[in-house]
């Protein structure tokens, strides 16, 4: 494959201007400003969440909402999540959209019985009469130092169940469109907000999510190379950023190919790059076993088998419960443990 | 920038109050997590508590040898709007240390 056309549209793209619709935000304020519209664009949806409403969300993703919004749209729900998502049904019967909140990933476990059997299975079981337009914020992923039950990564868990899809932005600009398009899907869409990224800052043109004219589903390239790709989603597509450009310094040039929505995952996607790089390591959080690495590593081994110059390999979190803020460092994937994966499939002999 | 009050926990079983013995940050101090904040003592023994978070000491109340109640004010923190409430740390963005090196020979065929 000629890497000249990718080349000259990757330069296009970087020398073009910043658009007047261009602002530097954190992805805190981009989630906030996408519900904002959100709630002013549809009067059929409704937030809500432990803290969501008065106090604006433990991470102020809500902040200003309720007061701008009112009560009625915008408002505090006991500390239930069961109850949250339960209403979460009751609302979409009833023609609304919802924007529930859990208020940390590991909080979600008292409500899987309401999003398995009932938001993810209803439109199925009434045969198409009862959709769940339910948008499920996640704040999720590890970073932080936080204690038991906030640091975990259940994507595949999620992407395990037939009728949710799932998603997670890497910047503020992908947080921007990506829950602006989720709020506006007939399905059941777990919008993962990797929380140690809420802080940071990067430019969201508000007006084009793709100045390229790229989907909002699939996945995206977030850096071009050519001798291996990096597959990441969530915070994990800053770090393997920061890799490629260490990678560089030793003469690999490296592709980072940011998932965003982890079901339906974009095997084309996958496919295009590693056709051309011929090389892979997929990064997760998540613990290795059973891990959405698995799946990614499969599809692209289904259509690179011919081509691949090395296994599929996987950079990820340990097969144990998410770790105390302190063996925090130890337990994500840092750049060290990274590097030795590519190292490892850069040196992979055949036989 | 917001405050942030902790009130004084219920340091053992059923108990009302404890008296401060010697705080150990004033007013002005920036504290982490975890550091030990005052020496308190109560009907059951004499106790250091730890901070619940990081910030800067605003207001801390009463002096040694004043008693508190369970539930009213012992320290007010300050931080920053973007933090308050949060449970965990804002990581700090730092630049990207590395100490292994790829090497490869990559044959292009």
């Amino acid at each position: 494959m000629s890497n000249s056309t990718l080349e000259s549209s990757a330069a296009a793209r970087t020398s073009k201007g910043t658009p007047a619709s261009t602002t530097v935000m954190s992805m805190q304020q981009a989630l906030n400003r996408a519900l904002d519209e959100v709630l002013a664009d549809n009067p059929r949806t409704l937030i809500f969440g432990e803290d969501c409403g008065r106090l604006g969300g433990v991470f102020r993703i809500t902040d200003g909402l309720q007061a701008k919004h009112g009560e009625q749209r915008v408002f505090d729900t006991p500390l239930a999540e069961s109850g949250i998502l339960g209403m979460s049904v009751g609302l979409a019967m009833a023609g609304f959209h919802p924007i529930p909140e859990v208020q940390f990933d590991g909080f979600a476990y008292p409500a899987i019985n309401q999003i398995v059997c009932q938001i993810a299975r209803m439109n199925y079981r009434s045969r198409g009469t009862m959709p769940m337009p339910i948008t499920l914020r996640v704040p999720s992923f590890g970073g932080i130092r936080a204690p038991e039950h906030h640091g975990e990564s259940l994507e595949a868990l999620f992407a395990h169940v037939p009728g949710l899809k799932v998603v997670s932005p890497s910047n503020p600009h992908e947080a921007y469109h990506l829950l602006k398009y989720a709020t506006t899907r007939p399905d059941p869409v777990i919008f993962m907000e990797p929380k140690s990224r809420y802080w940071q800052k990067g430019e969201v043109d508000t007006a084009t999510h793709d100045a390229g004219g790229g989907s909002p589903t699939g996945a995206k390239v977030m850096r071009e190379g050519r001798h291996l790709t990096l597959v990441a989603w969530g915070a994990m597509v800053a770090r393997c950023l920061q890799v490629a450009e260490l990678a560089a310094e030793d003469g690999i040039d490296i592709e980072v190919l940011d998932l965003r929505w982890l079901k339906p995952i974009d095997a084309a996607a996958l496919a295009a790059s590693v056709r051309k790089t011929r090389r892979a390591v997929v990064v997760h959080e998540a613990p290795l076993t059973s891990g959405l690495g698995a799946e990614v590593a499969q599809l692209i081994t289904q259509s690179c088998f011919d081509t691949l110059k090395a296994p599929v390999e996987r950079v990820t979190g340990f097969d144990v419960p998410y770790p105390s803020g302190d063996l925090e460092d130890e337990y994500i994937p840092n750049i060290d443990r990274i590097l030795f994966g590519i190292q490892r499939v850069l040196e992979y002999k055949r036989g | 920038m917001a405050e942030i009050s902790f009130p004084l926990p219920d340091l053992g079983e059923g108990l009302i109050e404890a008296t401060v013995l010697e705080w150990l940050v004033a007013p002005g101090d920036q504290v982490e997590r975890n550091q030990p904040l005052v020496e308190v003592e109560t009907t059951k023994s004499a106790v250091e508590l730890p901070s619940p978070q990081v910030g800067k000491v605003v207001r801390i109340h009463g002096g040694p040898g004043d008693k508190i109640n369970v539930g009213e004010p012992l320290i007010v923190f300050e931080v920053p709007d973007n933090t308050a409430g949060i449970v965990g740390t804002v990581p700090k963005e730092e630049a990207p240390k590395r100490r292994v090196r790829l090497s490869a020979v990559l044959d292009e065929d």
